[in-house]
C-alpha cells in the first residue's frame, strides 16, 4: 500500500497544493461518486458526465482554497462545488464549462458502452414508477395540459385550441402541474 | 450487480480515463520551471488581492459526506436571486448558495449595478505562460474596468475599477527575497526587489515597456525608508503641483456652485473604500464597500452652510461620487495632502 492510499482525502486535496499530482490521486477515489450523484439528479449520462468533470475542474483551479477542517470536510467541499454545477444546469438546462476552459480541457463525448455503464447507475425502472405515480395523482386538466406541452411538445397556441381556452390558461396549467410534479417527486 | 459494484465499474470507462489523462496533463504541466516562480508568485499574489476586493464566499459548509445522502439543490423557482428577462439571475453574492450570474457593484460613479461574474473572475485565471503572468499582474496593478449594468445586464450605468493604483502584489520567494509591484498613477509598475540582506532593487517600467533599474546597498535601503520625500521649497516651480486640466475646471465649478468661486483648494488621488452600503431589497448582511481610486478635494471658502466642503470625485468619468460640508473648523493636518492649496479663480 502506497503512501497515497494511506492519505485521508482531506490530506490529499490540501496537499494537492503544492503537489498537484495528489488530486490525481484524489480524482480517482471521487470521481464514480460523483457521477453516481450527477446521474441519479439529471437522468442523463452525458450531461452526469460533463458535470462531473467541470466540478473536478473547478475543485482542480481553486483547490488551494480547501482548508482541512475534518473527516468529511473534503467531500463538502467538493459537493458544495457538485451542488452549485446542477443548481446551475437545472435553471439553464445547459453544463457549464468555464472552468474547463480555464484549463485548457477538452469535453469528452461519451461512447455507447460509457453511457450504458452510467445509465446502469440511475433506477430507471424505480424513477419511472415514482413519476407515473406523480403523474397519475395530478389534476385531469394538469395532467392533460402537461401531456401535450411537455411529452407531444406542442406550442402554447396549438394546446389553447386543442383543450378549447386561452394559452394563459394552458401556461397556468402547465406551470402548476410541473411544480406539483416536482414536489411529489421531491417528497 | 449491486450500486456499489457499478460505481466501481465506472472507473474502467473511456470516459474515467480520458478524464484521467487530461488531469494528469495538467498536474504536469503545473510543475513550472523554478525561473518562472517568481512571476507566478506575484500572479498569485495579486489574484488573492484582487480576489479581497471582489470578495469571496466561503465553500465550506456541514454536508453529509456521503453523496448518496446528499441534499438536492434548489429548484430553478427557489432561486435565492432574482432573475432577468435573460435568464440571468443578479444580486449581491450570498454564502453557501451559487454566486448570481450579474454580481452587485459600486460603479466608479457611485451608482449601483451588476458586473457579470464571467468579466470579474476573469483575473483568477491562472496564467498560462510567465510572460502571461507578468502582463495579466501589471494590467491589474494598472487597474482594468468593467462594464457596470443595470439588472438587465444589458444597460451600462458605470464601470467597476479592478485593481489600480493603491493596490500592491506582493510575494516571498523561497530563500527570503521579497518583491512588491504597484502602480503609480500614470501607469508605471514599480517592481522592489528585497534580498533578505536588505540589498534592494527598484526597477520602474514605464507604458512603452521602457525600464530603468535602481540598485541601492542594504545601509542606501535603510535610509531611503527614514528619509521624508523632499517637498518643492515655496521659491521653487509650482509646475509639479498643477493639477489635472479637467480637475482645476471641476474644482472651479465646484467651487462655484458651492458659493464661492475663489474658495482656497487641496486635493489628493487617493485610494479608499467608499459609499458603504447597497439598498434596497437584496441588502447584504454586512456593510458593502466598494474601493477605488478617487480624487479627495478639500476647500475652504465662504460656503452658504459652512466653511469647507469635501468632494469626492470619480477620476475616469469626473463625476462627484460624494460631498459633504461642514461649519467647524476642518482639521487638513489629518490628511496629509501633497498637493495645494491654490485659490481658485486665480491663474495659475
Amino acid at each position: 500500500m502506497g503512501e497515497v492510499e494511506l492519505q485521508r482525502d482531506e490530506e490529499l486535496l490540501a496537499a494537492s497544493g503544492d503537489r498537484p499530482q495528489r488530486f490525481v490521486a484524489l480524482y480517482d477515489r471521487t470521481l464514480p461518486g460523483l457521477l453516481a450523484y450527477f446521474a441519479r439528479r439529471t437522468l442523463d449520462a452525458q450531461v452526469a458526465a460533463d458535470l462531473a468533470a467541470e466540478t473536478l475542474a473547478e475543485a482542480y483551479a481553486s483547490r488551494g482554497r480547501f482548508r482541512d477542517r475534518g473527516e468529511g470536510s473534503a467531500a463538502a467541499w467538493l459537493y458544495t462545488i457538485a451542488r452549485r454545477k446542477l443548481g446551475r444546469y437545472l435553471r439553464r438546462l445547459r453544463v457549464e464549462d468555464a472552468a474547463r476552459r480555464r484549463l485548457g480541457m477538452e469535453r469528452i463525448e461519451l461512447g455507447p458502452e460509457d453511457i450504458e455503464r452510467i445509465e446502469a447507475l440511475i433506477d430507471f425502472e424505480h424513477i419511472g414508477r415514482e413519476v407515473r405515480d406523480a403523474f397519475g395523482e395530478l389534476r385531469a386538466d394538469q395532467r392533460e395540459a402537461l401531456r401535450l406541452r411537455v411529452i407531444d411538445g406542442r406550442s402554447y397556441r396549438e394546446i389553447a385550441a386543442v383543450l378549447g381556452c386561452s394559452e394563459d390558461v394552458v401556461r397556468a396549467r402547465v406551470s402548476r402541474g410541473l411544480k406539483r410534479l416536482a414536489a411529489q417527486l421531491e417528497g | 450487480m449491486d450500486a456499489e459494484e457499478r460505481e466501481r465499474k465506472l472507473a474502467e470507462t473511456r470516459f474515467a480515463a480520458e478524464l484521467r489523462g487530461q488531469f494528469e496533463v495538467l498536474t504536469e504541466r503545473a510543475r513550472h520551471p523554478r525561473r518562472h516562480r517568481r512571476w507566478l508568485a506575484i500572479a498569485v499574489a495579486a489574484g488573492v488581492a484582487v480576489a479581497g476586493l471582489l470578495g469571496t464566499v466561503a465553500l465550506a459548509g456541514g454536508f453529509d459526506p456521503d453523496p448518496a445522502h446528499l441534499p438536492d439543490p434548489p429548484l430553478p423557482a427557489e432561486s435565492v436571486y432574482p432573475m432577468n428577462a435573460s435568464g440571468d439571475t443578479f444580486g449581491p453574492n450570498k454564502p453557501l448558495v451559487e454566486e448570481p450570474d450579474l454580481m452587485a457593484v459600486m460603479a466608479t460613479n457611485g451608482k449601483v449595478g451588476y458586473c457579470y461574474r464571467t468579466e470579474l473572475v476573469g483575473s483568477h485565471q491562472p496564467p498560462g505562460t510567465p510572460e502571461e503572468a507578468v502582463a495579466g499582474n501589471e494590467a491589474t496593478l494598472r487597474g482594468r474596468m468593467i462594464p457596470v449594468y443595470e439588472s438587465d445586464g444589458v444597460t451600462q450605468i458605470g464601470v467597476f475599477q479592478v485593481g489600480g493604483p493603491g493596490s500592491k502584489s506582493i510575494g516571498k520567494q523561497a530563500d527570503g527575497t521579497t518583491i512588491t509591484q504597484e502602480a503609480d498613477v500614470d501607469g508605471n509598475i514599480i517592481t522592489t526587489t528585497v534580498a533578505p540582506d536588505g540589498a534592494t532593487t527598484i526597477e520602474t517600467k514605464a507604458l512603452d515597456g521602457t525600464v530603468t533599474t535602481k540598485t541601492l546597498t542594504a545601509a542606501e535601503a535603510a535610509r531611503l525608508k527614514t528619509t521624508p520625500t523632499p517637498k518643492p521649497s515655496p521659491g521653487a516651480s509650482r509646475e509639479p503641483d498643477k493639477p489635472r486640466a479637467w480637475l482645476l475646471a471641476r474644482m472651479s465649478s465646484l467651487a462655484r456652485d458651492a458659493g464661492d468661486a475663489r474658495a482656497t483648494a487641496r486635493w489628493e488621488l487617493q485610494f479608499r473604500e467608499y459609499l458603504k452600503r447597497i439598498e434596497g431589497e437584496n441588502t447584504p448582511a454586512s456593510p458593502y464597500a466598494q474601493s477605488a481610486s478617487v480624487w479627495l478635494v478639500i476647500m475652504h471658502g465662504d460656503f452658504a452652510g459652512g466653511s469647507w466642503r469635501y468632494w469626492l470625485l470619480d477620476p475616469h468619468s469626473h463625476e462627484v461620487i460624494s460631498q459633504g460640508q461642514s461649519d467647524q473648523p476642518f482639521d487638513t493636518s489629518r490628511i496629509p495632502p501633497p498637493q495645494g492649496p491654490i485659490t481658485l479663480g486665480e491663474k495659475l
